[in-house]
């Protein structure tokens, strides 16, 4: 429920935004293609999350979230 | 308890109301619970689980007993207001409170030890459940709900620098500690008006001012100062990042608005309230809580009864004994377990009337409603003492509710016996009485510190006025070592009243091994009711920790969570007259409903036609109508909800190339080619037909359901995986209507309405038009397998064009189809829909779709899985057709597809109708390497029984499609 920086729109309501977590990217060759596809490190602390800001500026957005805390961190 | 008024009734403030079938009357705007004291009656609820007779023990939303029905709703009768033509009936009882047909239960009580419903009905063996579920289930729960659909609550937003939840001494105290004229401030408390506990306690004085009077001029300063005060405003729940969700109240005691409130800096003055003792026969109507007897008495005027006895281990207790005697009330006396009570405290005490006995612990209560109070002294000797209200003060819950809502931990604190806030937690700073502090000065002082805190982490200016200090001292709070009672010969010492749980049901529980507090609670069910254990929870940690052998500090506690205090889900809920959610509507919407369509609702919330009954017909009828017209006349549907974007720009092929499985570079502009989009994983994501207008601009045309999905996914490609590319991707959705005329005489219709298509206008064209004076562009495509036309224009327009072309189309018998029969129309053809057959589980190739896929091309989202799916191709579901053995019988969707009798799932029927066609029924199934099958018989699966199919090639309908190219 915390407010998601966004660089366009400044804090906005979580609920404008869509989370896509660790997307995995776009796997190229076979090698690492399970661990693209179906591994995620569920860490806790700091991780790297994309976030569309689907009902505002639509651009997506590169942010760290301290899974533990909820907060975003720089 | 006989209760009566201290202030009489003057006819002007008098209204008369209704309770369990009683005329009473009662002062305008009182609590319920009040109205029913001043009329005497002691026995007002039954509890939950024995039905035992129960009194008003708390005040405000400190009630665990006295739940009522209302019109309005089930609430607590401390909450509901008092007004003409109230009408309220006791909850959990029949016929009323005073007789109750389930009290019977109360006798049977002993037999229902802690685990009663578990151990019984559903323990090892036992088979019983089943047959009694319904029973209890019917028993159990708290009042009805009224017939009538509850009023929807405005919501409101708002933002703050400083939010304060609290307009006690300590909230007060926190919000003047903020320089008010230079930020925003919002301040909110529960009660009528500001001031908390000291409205009832006229003795305390505040910078040289009456208490009440200091809360009232502090409040109203605030106000002038552009602070926001909230009265009759409950904080129910904090969340991650200074979200306050808070219920404002009518003075109706009604919901009436929802905040969201999101602050920069909270400070949480939330107070305590006080505990009851745990002694035997604690529940009898005529006990309760002192500090609510002198809210009753001094809030509204109102004794509790004839003759007190107050039953305390705390210092402050003995303050609040004699604030009530001063209110009027004929407190008699002071009984208190501990051998040296504040010697100070007894001589004020004896001066206001008071005898004071220490040393004395109680053992039980004589008569329900009360009639006296049995004690035994430290010498052993037992006394008992006449009174018909027994007020119980064992020390304060902090509370801390809000603080733990979202993850603030709590530290034990000995000499409260309680748990208070381990320092402040994400922007929340508490202060006061819920923080831990026990006298009057120190509430002032943390709050004062609270709110210093709260504003320079706002970025706020701190308010440069000396902090209020309390004249004169009054006594702490810090409550002595309880002595926790047993059940005496089957005498139930309540712990928690709401859910009726004893400390014997505690104690018991500890013993058959529920040692974590969890547990226990979800066991025993303390501290799950109403008051969620506000009442009881001290007291049962306390019973484990001693069972345990532990300090009370190591159980921990439960984990709290929002609402605090009892919400109806009518104040949350927005509600959109039948619909839970928001529904959206195409500009056609409202001629499909005047024309008495069936309204579906369909991806992204789309209400749309499933079929245009005619007078006196059923939905079969409809639908072969509609199929029929489409097949061998012409019909027209609304395409409005299916996604369209616009991609533009110089590498605009390059990006759809890489988006889609399809090569889309080489389309000439004004053609489409059917395309896919697949997941990383190389399965199914979505379909439709990507046309190219220009050499540097594409209209993609998505599936409905998938219409917002594929527009961030479009946008997640541009960003972030080929951020290189120069395109732009709009979602053009809702700004192009989708009128399709499909069917043998389509041509004419269009041609009829003045609609003039190019020349050479081949299938799956597109082409820019003119339509009664407005640009459209027309495609050639559709989803019936018949000659169709797609026309994309304005959506303001669509309902005019609409309108002229059934009016052209008249001549040609066109018919408006609706999702039904489009159903319909696909299957007969074995088009896929997505999420029916593309169910994220299927590639491309289990669909029968390779011939869109072109995996030559160097990249695109999904390229190397489904490579890696094409080297191990068996035991893949497979598409395919299913002709039942009984051509009359429609298979039903969903059923189990079997190779034969006895062996196991193979796959489904993904898709199942009467076709009016072929005159028979049809259906589409994914079975495991389905293709091989074709020709062979399989075994349908179905509720009762089974029936036979022949698996065919999926397409009935004119397989080699020359119908829609004709
Ligand atoms: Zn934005």
């Amino acid at each position: 429920m915390r407010l998601v920086p966004c660089p366009d729109c400044g804090p906005r309501e979580p609920g404008e935004f869509v989370c896509l977590g660790d997307s995995g990217g776009h796997p190229v060759g076979e090698d690492g293609l399970a661990e693209a596809l179906y591994g995620r490190a569920n860490a806790k602390g700091p991780v790297e999350e994309l976030w569309w800001h689907k009902f505002g500026c639509r651009r997506w957005l590169k942010l760290r979230r301290n899974s533990a805390t909820n907060e975003f961190v720089p | 308890m006989s209760g009566y008024r201290l202030l009489p009734l003057v006819p002007d403030d008098t209204v008369e109301i209704d309770f369990d079938g009683m005329r009473l009357s009662a002062r305008r705007g009182e609590p319920l619970a009040a109205s029913l004291i001043a009329n005497g009656l002691s026995t007002v609820a039954r509890s939950f689980k024995y039905h035992r007779p129960r009194g008003i023990v708390g005040f405000g939303s400190w009630e665990p007993n006295a739940v009522v029905e209302t019109p309005d709703g089930i609430e607590l009768a401390t909450n509901v207001r008092a007004f003409d033509g109230l009408n309220a009936r006791a909850a959990n009882c029949w016929p009323s409170a005073r007789f109750d047909a389930k009290s019977f239960l109360g006798t049977f009580s002993a037999l229902m030890p802690a685990g009663f419903y578990y151990k019984t009905f559903r323990g090892p063996g036992g088979r019983l459940w089943p047959l009694f579920e319904p029973m209890i289930r019917k028993a159990a729960g708290i009042g009805r709900l009224p017939d009538r659909p509850a009023a929807e609550t405005p919501k409101r937003n708002a933002h703050c620098d400083v939010l304060v939840i609290g307009a006690g001494a300590a909230g007060l105290a926190a919000a003047r500690a903020v320089a008010s004229n230079a930020s925003r401030i919002i301040l909110l408390d529960e009660g009528e008006a500001p001031g908390g506990r000291l409205l009832d306690r006229p003795d305390l004085r505040i910078d040289g001012v009456d208490g009440r009077e200091w809360a009232r001029l502090c409040a109203k300063s605030l106000a002038a100062n552009g602070v926001r005060v909230l009265a009759r405003t409950t904080a129910i729940g904090r969340y991650d990042g200074g979200l306050v969700v808070a219920l404002e109240r009518s003075p109706e005691g009604r919901p009436a608005r929802l905040w969201k409130i999101r602050a920069k800096s909270i400070v949480l003055a939330t107070g305590a309230i006080e505990r009851p003792l745990v002694f035997p026969d604690n529940d009898r109507p005529g006990a309760m809580l002192l500090t609510a007897a002198l809210a009753f008495a001094v809030r509204h005027g109102v004794a509790v009864g004839r003759e007190v006895v107050a039953v305390a281990d705390n210092d402050a207790a003995y303050d609040d004994a004699v604030a009530l005697a001063m209110a009027g009330v004929a407190v008699r006396h002071i009984v208190d377990p501990r051998v040296v009570p504040d010697p100070e405290l007894v001589a004020k005490a004896r001066a206001a009337g008071i005898e004071c006995h220490a040393e004395f612990t109680p053992t039980g209560i004589v008569g329900s409603p009360v009639r006296g109070v049995r004690l035994v002294g430290g010498d052993s000797r037992s006394r008992t003492l006449d009174c018909d209200v027994v007020a119980m003060s064992g020390g304060t819950t902090p509370l801390v509710h809000l603080h733990s809502h979202s993850g603030g931990r709590l530290r034990h604190v000995g000499k409260l016996r309680a748990f208070v806030p381990d320092g402040p937690h994400d922007g929340a700073w508490s202060a006061g009485a819920c923080n831990g502090a026990a006298s009057l000065d120190e509430v002032l002082r943390d709050g004062s510190a609270a709110g210093r805190e709260a504003a320079r982490a706002a970025g706020c200016r701190v308010d440069s006025t000396a902090p209020p200090r309390a004249e004169g001292g009054d006594a702490r709070a810090e409550p002595g070592s309880e002595p926790l009672a047993a059940d005496v010969a089957h005498r139930k010492a309540f712990v928690d009243f709401a859910a009726d749980v004893t400390i014997d049901d505690l104690r018991l529980a500890a013993r058959e091994g529920y040692e974590s507090v969890e547990l226990l609670k979800r066991y025993t069910t303390t501290g799950m009711a109403i008051d969620q254990g506000r009442m009881g929870n001290l007291a049962a940690i306390e019973a484990l920790a001693q069972a345990k052998r532990v300090a009370p500090g190591l159980v921990g506690t439960t984990t709290y969570r929002p609402p605090f205090v009892p919400v109806p889900f009518s104040t949350i809920a927005d509600t959109n007259g039948t619909l839970l959610r928001p529904s959206r509507a195409t500009t056609l919407t409202a001629w499909h409903e005047a024309a008495g369509a069936v309204m579906y609702e369909a991806g992204a919330h789309w209400r749309r036609p499933g079929y245009y009954p005619q007078a006196g017909d059923t939905m079969e009828a409809a639908v072969r109508r509609e199929c029929r017209a489409v097949r061998q006349m012409a019909g027209m549907y609304d395409s409005s909800p299916l996604g369209k974007f616009e991609v533009v720009g110089p590498d605009a092929a390059t990006f759809l190339d890489f988006v889609y499985a399809t090569r889309l570079s080489d389309l000439a502009p004004g053609r489409g080619r059917y395309a896919l989009q697949l997941h990383e994983d190389g399965r199914l994501f979505d379909d439709g037909i990507v046309f190219r207008t220009a050499m540097d601009r594409y209209f993609v045309t998505t599936t409905t359901g998938n219409a917002d999905a594929c527009h961030q996914r479009f946008e997640y490609c541009r960003q972030i995986l080929r951020p290189e590319l120069r395109v732009g991707v709009l979602n053009v959705t809702e700004q192009w209507a989708d009128i399709v005329v499909c069917g043998p005489r389509a041509r004419a219709v269009l041609a009829d309405t003045g609609l003039s298509l190019p020349e050479r206008f081949p299938f799956l064209g597109l082409a820019a038009c003119s339509f009664a004076g407005l640009p459209v562009q027309v495609a050639r495509a559709g989803f019936t397998g018949e000659l169709s036309f797609e026309i994309f224009l304005p959506a303001s327009a669509a309902p005019q064009a609409w309108r002229d072309l059934l009016e052209a189309g008249r001549r040609h018998a066109i018919a408006p189809v609706g999702s039904e029969a489009n159903h319909v129309l696909r299957i007969e053809k074995g088009f896929i829909s997505v999420g029916h057959e593309a169910d994220g589980i299927c590639g491309p190739d289990d669909l029968g779709l390779s011939f869109a896929v072109h995996a030559d091309k160097p990249d695109f989202v999904g390229r190397q899985a489904l490579l890696r799916d094409r080297a191990s191709p068996s035991g893949r579901p497979q598409l395919v057709g299913l002709m039942a053995r009984d051509p009359q019988f429609v298979l039903p969707e969903g059923s189990a597809v079997l190779r034969a009798q006895g062996d196991r799932t193979r796959g489904f029927v993904t898709a199942s109708c009467w076709s009016d066609a072929l005159g028979r029924s049809l259906a589409m199934a994914l079975i495991e390497d389905g293709r091989s099958l074709t020709g062979s018989d399989v075994t349908l699966a179905l509720a009762d029984g089974t029936a036979g199919a022949q698996v065919v090639p999926p397409s009935f309908y004119d397989p080699k499609g020359e119908r829609q190219r004709g």
